[in-house]
């Protein structure tokens, strides 16, 4: 097209050199209405027209340009340069621009400079010669083409530098481009074979999905057919890269839709998921450990603490076995009187079976709470997990002459617990009241341990559920609470005041609430004596369909 | 009730025991030899009841919530009560026994115990409980004849009992030999001692 324009006029211009006259108007008109700018210079450079619209590309009247050099509209170096072009042509008449048409730079009035595409004609009328410049802005051009090279590196760079396998797939599925990630993972014979085909082939073995599906519950087995595919997103499927390791892909599938808006194909990404994998099981492994160790010391504590109380437990076992032995030597000596009646004696023999189960009963609570096995959660009512607990504590609260109070939230209160675990947190600071009430030497104390389950609303939402609602079960003692300076070390292992026990009392109760997802503080008792407290999630429903909670 | 005032005079077998059990087989027990017994859940319901006119002795639970065995034993030594108390205790209540003993309990007995024992135990606390109020009794009777002498014949009677002659006691008390023998003659009818060795064991006993 500039090669034309550069023709032209001086075709024109030949046979303007005949009508003269009528032309000459035409000639002006023409220049006026062309887009591109027409500028007209004499054999030294001189500029001699200045078209309107170069008056509107270059910022500068034609009254300002005429008779200047062409170099005033050209950036440096072309400007210092562009004579010594000229004197070169007029000499050896080898054109560089004329007739060519070129893309060069120019600049405006204002300095600013921006890229033209120019194309050159010359005339010789007597002697005279004229040169002809035709210049089109092209910096809106320019511009775009440089954007559109700049996004077409971007995303290669980007493409490169993923992580995500790639892959675009005509209309009929067949893969018809891949990135680097996906050619690694696949191989090359990926490109031109049906998604399906690259899909279904690399899928693992299904001996060894099994297996995986047992620690990872997303993941799926899917076939595609090749039917068009439709769009998917985070399907967790196992494959066996190139190299024959099997890896967790999630892949995600998009539409690319033509301008007519029918689909004219489909991306579909997959995530190398992995090394995500891999940190989950060990993750897991970690946690599995962690509770084990838990369980382990939880048990280790729970004998020792039921070691402590071995004698109070003895006493309470001894009470039916003493009912047992005089009821039978009672019947033992009815049976040789003449006059006794037979009910009497069936009556004392249930009684003996009834003590009997009695002592059982105490014994089986005894090897319930001391049995190790590792955690399991069952759903439980708090207040009745807590009663249980209370008699075992029945026996020392006794011997010690101290007052239990229990306050229960009216309702029963389901959590999902290990019960064993938690009963031995409550049982552990019953204990240690016991303990603090023994140990203050104020004379006027009071003997009183309370108890109290409560229910409350949760307000910590960054770590719970919008509106989880807790129980919280708090016990109170009337001794002498705990000492300022170690209130932060309470909950430490090895930390005791006591001169007998390991410290690990209270360490292995916050261990486990903490494992239930629960909180246990300390605050000092208004009436004097300590508070300990511990809150636990409440569970929303019950299995059995029933009502929930409140 | 009224059986209970019958019974009265006759030995109880008194029982405190906070554990229900415990107390309906030991009655049971008590009723099979043919044994007066009331059995009472806590100290204070026993305090609330019980007559120390009733002879007959205490089974006492050492260890119970609220009074312990010990706080109802050192309550009865202060209202001079003298029924005898065996304690039951557990296996590792021997110091609290061993006290229980020392505040003047006659025995303790462990935790299940043969019956046989525990019968002797209690037999031997009634009869010992028997003779101690006869002994009471006597010691009454013979404060209550000696309220009803003169001053000048207990003067006298207490001076003989000491050993002193008619003689030696007339010119101590600067009387008569004569005076001096009728008051004794007066003394010795009203205490209804027949000789100075009878009104001497009198004398000795209640000191």
């Amino acid at each position: 097209m500039t090669g034309d324009s550069v023709s032209k006029p001086s075709h024109h211009s030949n046979k303007m050199s005949k009508t003269k006259n009528s032309s000459k108007a035409q000639l002006d008109a023409l220049i006026d209405a062309a887009v591109d700018a027409i500028i007209i210079a004499d054999d030294k450079g001189c500029i001699e027209l200045f078209s309107r619209s170069a008056e509107k590309i270059f910022g500068y009247t034609q009254g300002e340009l005429i008779g200047k050099n062409l170099s005033s509209i050209m950036p440096p170096p072309y400007r210092e340069a562009h004579n010594s072009y000229m004197n070169n042509y007029s000499e050896t008449r080898q054109p560089k621009i004329i007739g060519i048409g070129r893309l060069v730079t120019a600049q405006r009035k204002d300095g600013s400079v921006f890229p033209i595409e120019l194309s050159v004609g010359e005339t010789i009328e007597s002697d005279k010669v004229q040169y002809i410049g035709i210049i089109r802005d092209v910096s809106e051009r320019v511009a775009i083409e440089r954007e559109k090279e700049r996004l077409l590196k971007k995303n290669q760079a980007i493409l490169a530098s993923i992580s995500d396998l790639i892959l675009e797939l005509d209309s009929n599925n067949n893969i018809t481009w891949a990135n680097q990630k996906a050619l690694v993972f696949f191989g090359s014979s990926l490109l031109n074979s049906p998604f399906s085909t690259i899909f279904n082939n690399t899928l693992i073995p299904d001996t060894s999905l099994a297996e995986k599906k047992k620690t990872h519950k997303n993941a799926t087995s899917i076939n595609f057919n090749d039917t068009p595919l439709t769009t998917f997103e985070n399907i967790d499927q196992w494959h066996l890269n190139q190299s024959g390791q099997e890896c967790l892909l999630d892949w995600h599938c998009q539409k690319i839709k033509s301008e007519q808006g029918n689909p004219s194909g489909m991306i579909a990404v997959a995530r190398d998921k992995t090394a995500d994998y891999k940190a989950h099981l060990n993750l897991q492994k970690a946690e599995s450990e962690a509770r084990e160790h838990r369980d382990k010391l939880a048990h280790v504590t729970r004998l020792s603490t039921l070691g402590e109380m071995a004698a109070g437990i003895a006493h309470e076992v001894n009470q039916p076995l003493t009912a047992i032995s005089t009821y039978a030597q009672a019947c033992h000596r009815l049976l040789r009187l003449s006059n006794t009646k037979t009910e009497v004696v069936i009556e004392t023999l249930q009684k003996i079976s009834h003590q009997a189960q009695r002592a059982g009963d105490i014994i089986h609570r005894m090897r319930k709470f001391v049995k190790y096995k590792s955690s399991m959660l069952e759903k439980v009512d708090v207040n009745e997990l807590i009663s249980e607990v209370l008699r075992l504590t029945d026996s020392d609260i006794d011997r010690n002459n101290i007052e239990l109070k229990h306050t229960f939230f009216e309702n029963a209160v389901f959590v999902s617990v290990d019960p064993v675990q938690i009963q031995q947190v409550v049982l552990n600071l019953i204990r240690n009241g016991i303990e603090s009430i023994n140990a203050n030497t104020e004379p006027h104390n009071t003997r009183t341990i309370n108890l109290q389950t409560s229910n409350i609303q949760t307000i910590d939402l960054q770590r719970k559920h919008l509106g989880a609602r807790e129980i919280e079960v708090s016990v109170s003692d009337s001794g002498g609470g705990v000492n300022k300076e170690t209130i932060g070390e309470l909950f430490n292992p090895f930390f005791t005041t006591k001169s007998t026990g390991l410290g690990m009392g209270l360490s292995i109760c916050q261990s486990i609430i903490t494992a239930h997802h629960g909180e246990i503080k300390y605050s000092p008792n208004p009436k004097g004596g300590a508070i300990f407290s511990f809150t636990l999630p409440i569970a929303l429903e019950l299995d059995n369909g029933g009502v929930e909670n409140e | 009730m009224v059986a209970l005032k019958m019974n009265e005079s006759e030995p109880t077998i008194f029982i405190v025991d906070d554990d229900e059990a415990v107390r309906d087989s030991l009655m049971l027990l008590f009723q099979s030899v043919g044994m007066n017994a009331r059995a009472f859940e806590s100290g204070e319901a026993f305090l609330d009841q019980f007559s120390m006119d009733t002879p007959g002795c205490l089974v006492l639970d050492i260890r119970m919530p609220g009074m312990s065995g010990l706080e109802l034993q050192n309550k009865l030594n202060a209202m001079h009560c003298i029924l005898p108390i065996i304690f039951i205790t557990g296996h590792g209540d021997i110091p609290m026994a061993v006290k229980a003993v020392q505040s003047g309990a006659i025995d303790f007995i462990q935790k299940p115990f043969r019956d046989q024992d525990l019968l002797d135990r209690i037999n031997d606390a009634i009869r010992l409980d028997i003779t101690h109020r006869q002994e009471l009794t006597q010691t009454q009777q013979i404060k209550d004849k000696l309220a009803t002498l003169t001053k000048r014949e207990y003067e006298i009677i207490m001076l003989v009992v000491d050993g002193c002659a008619n003689k030696v006691i007339a010119s101590d008390l600067n009387l008569s030999q004569r005076t001096v023998e009728l008051h004794r003659s007066h003394a010795m009818q009203k205490m209804g001692a027949k000789s100075l060795a009878h009104i001497i064991r009198m004398i000795v006993n209640i000191n």
